[in-house]
């Protein structure tokens, strides 16, 4: 489990990394935090020509809320996001996905960006993405553009970034979700510590006064992870708990339009039918969270 | 594999400086070179252990700047300018065991030991942050080291144990 | 040294009290070179100059190999050489297999087996190199359709061995009494099918190997970490075509575990030692890397299924046990074929059954080859004994509990004759049923078993429950029936017991310059902490601190050929072989000290660490005693060797088993197990909240040392009940290949384990110690399974098929009609759990479409 040879490169502006990039277009592989491209390369089935290490790109890593909006740098670390008090008042789904990556190791180097750009469809962050209609900014040497999350995740590993693209940061509104009266969640089915979820929900839901006693969603979003090839929005279980109390018949809509709109794959000890099983439990679970945590 | 099937003769290298245990290195290395290896094969510390260089087993845990990190899962060149402390480096002089070793021999939280490495640079990473950490805090903290041998519960204990002599500001061990 | 010295705050057992050391939980002396970084494991090893090894491993599960194109690989640079199955043939021998009859080469000739077999060896100047040449190594196949399960296999449709004509090289059908008059008569017969995934040990330390050939001696000197390097040397020294003692091997003292699994890794330790060999002597090593560990690393273990029949009265005896199973034992019969025999050791668990029959297959597949794992093969017996006698107790109606205790084997019966031969030294396992539900007792009320809190639990779809029971672990093998696949068994029923041929164990002992002791093992160890159990012993056999006992072991030209560390034994083993030396060191120091001060050996007498003259006028320390010797010529009056013989050969129960070559195991530890589970209906998950545990074994040599490995036992026995599996697709294709899909426990996969300890000694050992190190595996994952099916019985569900992955927990629920969603009011309750119920009273099982139906 050696990598094979490969030039390295260390860019020290994003500029300069979009320059090679450019350069290089498919020859080269980008390295964030190395935690997935590393095994990758150890196992050979990544054996690019040239790597460029975007580790010293000071500018890509930081979290910076502002005027109703979260914006999170590609390189800031699962450590950081985890632990920053600014995105867990705007958008606490975001450190509760951070936190059930791995163990504390990996969550020191992991980033923000490359599980974007890996696009696995376990992955937290482009579950969350989803379900907070997230926009992912992407830089080349022609610009800047911006891709709202649900564009970006076009199939299994793999996305709208061009080869010439680098991912700078995700950003999210969160004007729908003033904190005193909404509740966020992510929550995954996670069999060991050191392994990828089997299925995860992200949900955040807008309930109209937190002080009565069955307030009314006004606003739900629910994603899945590793429930379809790409994050899975499920539209009709958000139409489902909207407009009234959260309700046992509600929750169940959820279940069902979870279970209708899922199509994973199947894998060892997870085949498609228990998946999409789990995904309706979990939807339910993280639906009802949100809602208990949005209603005080 | 490169579309190039003609061997390079010449691996490209780099060159780099680090501290590791608060000495100064500087090396040239391949690229390739993982910083598991790195720190095992050319700095000879070979309390680095591998046990899946996939990330999984975290045998291999060094604090880079402090930070807990696998070492399989990094390059040598990354850790160019850093600053790394291997389990060797917590050995005081004279060699005598730090609290976090003594503490995990005390309560027998080892048996084949090759995840022992891994577990104490980790316990020092996790009691640095949470210098009294309950069972929770702990199964946290040391969620990236897995030990086949011991069944963590002894782990536990030496985690807690090591936390109580943080505490006292030194440790009961006397037997160095 | 350090270690064994209290810490000022040590806890109380630590330190010292008593006369003796052993029975002490004196810290390990292992300890301190590792907690520092300086321990040296096989993956540290590197010689001046050693060039390193990479496999090409092939990608199909059965192909014939049509061609190997080493040609650009050769060219490459840091190309070193280039090893195929054909050079293999010009200068060595194929490697010996567990049953007679298997040409196995170390790497695949002609046809490829399993995925990941290996097909050729490339050595470069390190590994990065080694693998920059293995890929360019071209290897054309012609696929085969393989064949990935047992049931398939049995149907020999496609032969993994065309040679041998049949998928099932090895079976057999043993009744013991009179099963067919039991299982006509009894008023029940109940009947399971059961599956036990293929698990196996996965230490964290990988294989590894270094080899170094001398040219002008012409022999091997090999470093690795090979488990049982004494007994098992021959897989080596045989490949190689060379005598024994030309090839030295030698395993460090520190080994990342291994748990069984590196007794098989010979295929490794040929390859460095031919290309260092065809190096003219160039170190080679090989470390394996995790991949290839999990894939094609020759140790995976027992992937059996099971038909099981107990026949029970109505007042819920049980009267007969019918075993059938078949074990996937993969592509090649490798040495530990036996461990489809070891249950018989343990036929009937801790009950009194006196009428069984035991009978299996063993099956060849397209899968990487199966080794030893801790339990060899009995944990899945227990498993499947334990499922059966949960659905006794359902269709009698009785409280499982209630059937259980009934049956038990009473402490009047002790020793015990199983109806298989072996013996149960001593126990009173009533005892242990009671105790540990007097542990759990106060979880019913007001704890984790609360029925308010049961119920309350159960409206979120949570499901809890346990169920004790007690569970053997045989312990100290004897090594005379571990051949008795490759023997005539039409010949056996001609043997005396006098025939057995069985193993010692060998230990040495002499006194250093400055007195010390250093003693010598003749096994190898891997974390159980046999230098410091060794130093203990002697101490107390000398008179002396542990600390001034150091322990060293022996490489397999030096040491006699033994057993090993394996199948519990050490902790007998070395306590034998230790009182041995022990007192043939004194008697020796005696003798030597009579001589220097002219007197008779009765006028002398050896005391704490030196020789007094009786008439108190003198005393030789040993620090003397070794500079007296120094000047002496001839025999060494401070050097003792003792092999200590197998326990079980002085004891007359045991002769018909011997006779027979039926498994010997003389000791009998036993474990009562609670753990407390929670089974969530609406996901399959299953948390164990608590795990209660008593255990047995005798004399505790170091209680602290039992602890651990009874943790670390059942943490593994967890992993095979809920998480690991060894999974294959219908290609044959391995699914688990790195440790994201071989799930090994992690910490918030264990739980807290309450354990307590009573102490029965054995006494057919010289310490009343039992083995000790399989407990754990062997005993939770039945333990486990037991408590799901009592959650769950309220839904008529059973923990048929280990490990009990949630999906697995969801077919069986979803088929008992409890869907998703469930808050406890839901779901049908039937009461029939997958693929159990009454048997047939006349007849046993229609074997060709038994065993194995639903391998999803
Ligand atoms: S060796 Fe690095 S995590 Fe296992
Ligand atoms: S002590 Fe062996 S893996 Fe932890």
């Amino acid at each position: 489990m050696k990598p094979a040879q490969f030039e390295y490169h260390r860019p020290d502006t994003v500029q300069e990394a979009v320059e090679l990039l450019d350069e290089m277009e498919h020859r080269a592989e980008l390295m964030a935090g190395n935690q997935s491209l590393g095994i990758m390369l150890s196992t050979r089935l990544a054996t690019p020509e040239n790597v460029i290490d975007i580790n010293r790109l000071d500018a890509l890593s930081g979290i910076e809320v502002a005027d109703d909006r979260v914006r999170v740098g590609a390189m800031t670390r699962h450590r950081e996001i985890e632990r920053s008090d600014a995105l867990g008042r705007a958008v606490p789904m975001l450190p509760e996905a951070a936190e059930q990556i791995a163990g504390p190791a990996v969550r020191n180097r992991g980033t923000f960006g490359g599980s974007i750009g890996e696009a696995d469809p376990a992955g937290n962050y482009p579950c969350a993405m989803a379900a907070l209609d997230g926009t992912i900014h992407l830089r080349s040497v022609d610009g800047e553009r911006e891709v709202p999350a649900d564009e970006f995740f076009i199939a299994h590993m793999f996305t709208e970034l061009e080869e010439n693209e680098l991912i700078v940061g995700g950003s999210v509104d969160c004007s729908p979700w003033p904190s005193e009266r909404s509740g966020m969640a992510f929550d995954e089915l996670k069999r060991a510590a050191q392994t990828w979820p089997t299925v995860s929900a992200a949900a955040a839901v807008r309930v109209d006064d937190p002080g009565a006693g069955d307030p009314t969603v006004e606003e739900a979003r629910l994603a899945l992870a590793n429930a379809a090839d790409v994050p899975l929005g499920v539209p009709d279980a958000e139409d489902a708990v909207e407009g009234e109390p959260l309700s046992e018949g509600s929750l169940e809509a959820v279940a069902e339009a979870t279970m209708a709109a899922a199509d994973p794959e199947d894998e060892m000890h997870a085949d498609a039918e228990f998946k999409t099983e789990a995904a309706a439990e979990y939807a339910r679970r993280a639906i009802r969270t949100a809602y208990e945590r949005a209603s005080g | 594999m490169s579309v190039d099937d003609t061997p390079q003769t010449e691996p490209p290298t780099e060159e780099i400086s680090l501290t590791v245990n608060g000495e100064t290195v500087s090396a040239e290395v391949e690229p390739r070179l993982k910083l598991s290896d790195f720190l095992r094969r050319e700095q000879g510390l070979r309390g680095v252990r591998v046990g899946c260089e996939h990330g999984v087993c975290g045998a291999c845990t060094v604090l880079v700047d402090g930070k807990g990190v696998k070492s399989c899962l990094m390059l040598a060149v990354q850790a160019d300018g850093s600053e790394i402390t291997t389990v060797e480096g917590l050995t005081g002089d004279g060699g005598a065991l730090h609290p976090i070793q003594e503490a995990f021999h005390e309560t027998h939280a080892l048996q084949c030991g090759f995840c022992t490495s891994g577990f104490v640079v980790a316990t020092k990473e996790l009691l640095e942050e949470n210098p009294d950490p309950d069972r929770d805090a702990i199964e946290h903290g040391l969620a990236d080291n897995v030990c086949r041998c011991t069944g963590y519960q002894n782990i536990y204990e030496a985690v807690e144990r090591a936390a109580d002599y943080a505490d006292e500001g030194s440790h009961g061990g006397g037997d160095g | 040294m350090s270690g064994s010295e209290a810490a000022p705050d040590a806890e109380p057992e630590a330190a010292p009290e008593s006369e003796s050391f052993t029975g002490q939980s004196v810290r390990r002396f292992e300890d301190r070179r590792i907690l520092t970084g300086e321990a040296e494991y096989i993956h540290d090893k590197a010689p001046e100059g050693t060039l390193e090894l990479a496999l090409v491993r092939s990608v199909h599960a059965h192909a014939e190999i049509e061609s190997i194109d080493t040609a650009k690989a050769e060219d490459h640079p840091d190309c070193e050489l280039v090893l195929t199955a054909e050079d293999l043939k010009e200068h060595y021998n194929p490697q010996p297999c567990g049953l007679n009859g298997f040409e196995e080469w170390s790497l695949a000739d002609g046809k490829v087996r399993f995925a990941g077999e290996p097909i050729a060896a490339v050595v470069a100047r390190d590994r990065y190199a080694a693998e920059d040449v293995a890929e360019l190594v071209n290897v054309r196949y012609d696929k085969l359709p393989p064949v990935a399960g047992a049931s398939e296999a049995r149907k020999d449709e496609v032969l993994v061995h065309e040679d041998e004509g049949t998928n099932v090289p090895d079976s057999e059908h043993l009744t013991f009494g009179d099963p067919g008059i039991a299982f006509e008569e009894a008023d029940h017969v109940v009947e399971g099918e059961y599956s036990w995934g293929r698990v196996s040990g996965v230490p964290l330390e990988t294989a590894g190997a270094v080899a170094e050939y001398d040219p002008e001696g012409d022999t091997f000197h090999i470093d690795c970490n090979i488990q049982l390097h004494t007994l098992v040397d021959d897989t080596v020294f045989e490949t190689l075509g060379y005598d024994p003692d030309d090839v030295y091997i030698n395993v460090p003292p520190d080994v990342g575990g291994s748990f069984g699994t590196k007794i098989a890794i010979h295929r490794y330790v040929n390859l460095v030692a031919m290309a260092s060999h065809q190096l003219g002597g160039t170190p080679v090593k090989f470390v394996e890397d995790r991949v290839e560990n999990l894939q094609g690393g020759d140790v995976h273990c027992s992937e059996r299924d099971y038909r099981v029949r107990l026949a029970v009265d109505d007042d819920g005896t049980m009267r007969g046990l019918d075993v059938f199973f078949t074990d996937d034992f993969g592509a090649w019969p490798h040495y530990p074929i036996n461990q489809v025999l070891k249950p018989l050791s343990v036929l009937t668990n801790s009950y009194h059954i006196d009428h069984a029959e035991y009978e299996y297959e063993l099956v060849l597949t397209n899968k990487t080859a199966q080794t030893a794992y801790r339990g060899f093969g009995v944990d899945p017996h227990h498993y499947a004994l334990e499922m059966v006698v949960d659905e006794a107790a359902r269709e009698l109606g009785m409280d499982p509990t209630e059937f259980r205790r009934q049956n038990l084997i009473d402490p009047d019966q002790m020793p015990y004759v199983l109806p298989s031969k072996n013996v149960y030294d001593s126990g009173d396992y009533p005892e242990a049923l009671r105790r540990i539900e007097a542990m759990i007792e106060d979880e019913r009320d007001g704890g984790l078993l609360d029925p308010e809190v049961v119920a309350e639990k159960r409206k979120e779809g949570k499901y809890r429950g346990t169920q004790p029971s007690v569970v053997i672990e045989p312990g100290v093998s004897g090594s005379d029936w571990t051949d008795r696949q490759r023997s005539d068994r039409d010949a056996l029923a001609d043997r005396t017991p006098d025939d057995a041929d069985e193993l010692p164990e060998h230990l040495r002992a002499e006194v250093a310059e400055d007195g010390t002791v250093r003693a010598y093992l003749a096994t190898d160890s891997s974390g159980q902490g046999h230098q410091t159990l060794v130093a203990q012993l002697l101490a107390d056999e000398l008179g002396i601190l542990p600390s001034d006992v150091a322990v060293d072991y022996l490489d397999s030209v030096d040491a006699p050929t033994e057993y090993g560390s394996a199948a519990s034994r050490m902790a007998v083993m070395l306590s034998g072989a230790a009182e041995g030396v022990g007192e043939e060191l004194r008697e020796n120091l005696v003798e030597l000290a009579a001589d220097y001060w002219g007197v008779d050996p009765g006028d002398v007498s050896y005391r704490d660490g030196g020789v007094d003259r009786v008439d108190g006028d003198d005393r030789l320390e040993l620090s003397d005693l070794a500079d007296v010797d120094a000047v002496r010529l001839g025999e060494s009056g401070t050097y003792a060797e003792f092999d200590y013989p197998h326990p079980a050969r002085d004891v007359p129960e045991f002769d018909e088993a011997f006779a027979r070559k039926y498994p010997v195991y003389p000791t009998a530890a036993y474990g009562a197990n609670a753990p407390i589970v929670e089974v969530d209906v609406n996901t399959g998950e299953v948390d164990i909240l608590e795990f209660y545990t008593v255990r047995d074994c005798g004399t505790m040599l170091n209680p602290m040392i039992v602890e651990g490995q009874a943790h670390g036992g059942i943490a593994q026995g967890i992993g095979a009940a809920l998480m690991e599996e060894f999974a294959y697709d219908d290609n044959a294709q391995p699914t688990a290949t790195t440790l994201f899909e071989y799930l090994l426990p992690s910490i918030k996969n264990v739980p807290d384990i309450e354990m307590d300890h009573t102490v029965t000694p054995s006494p057919f050992t010289e310490t009343g110690a039992k083995g000790v190190g399989e407990g754990g595996m062997i005993d939770a994952p039945a333990s486990v399974a037991t408590a799901i099916n009592a959650a769950l019985d309220p839904l008529g569900v059973t923990a048929d098929r280990l490990p009990f992955t949630p999906d697995r927990a969801r077919r069986r629920l979803r088929e008992a009609g409890v869907g998703p969603g469930t808050d406890g009011e839901g779901g049908d309750a039937v009461t029939d759990g997958g693929g159990s119920g009454r048997g047939s009273h006349d007849g046993r099982f229609d074997h060709a479409d038994s065993a194995g139906g639903d391998r999803r």
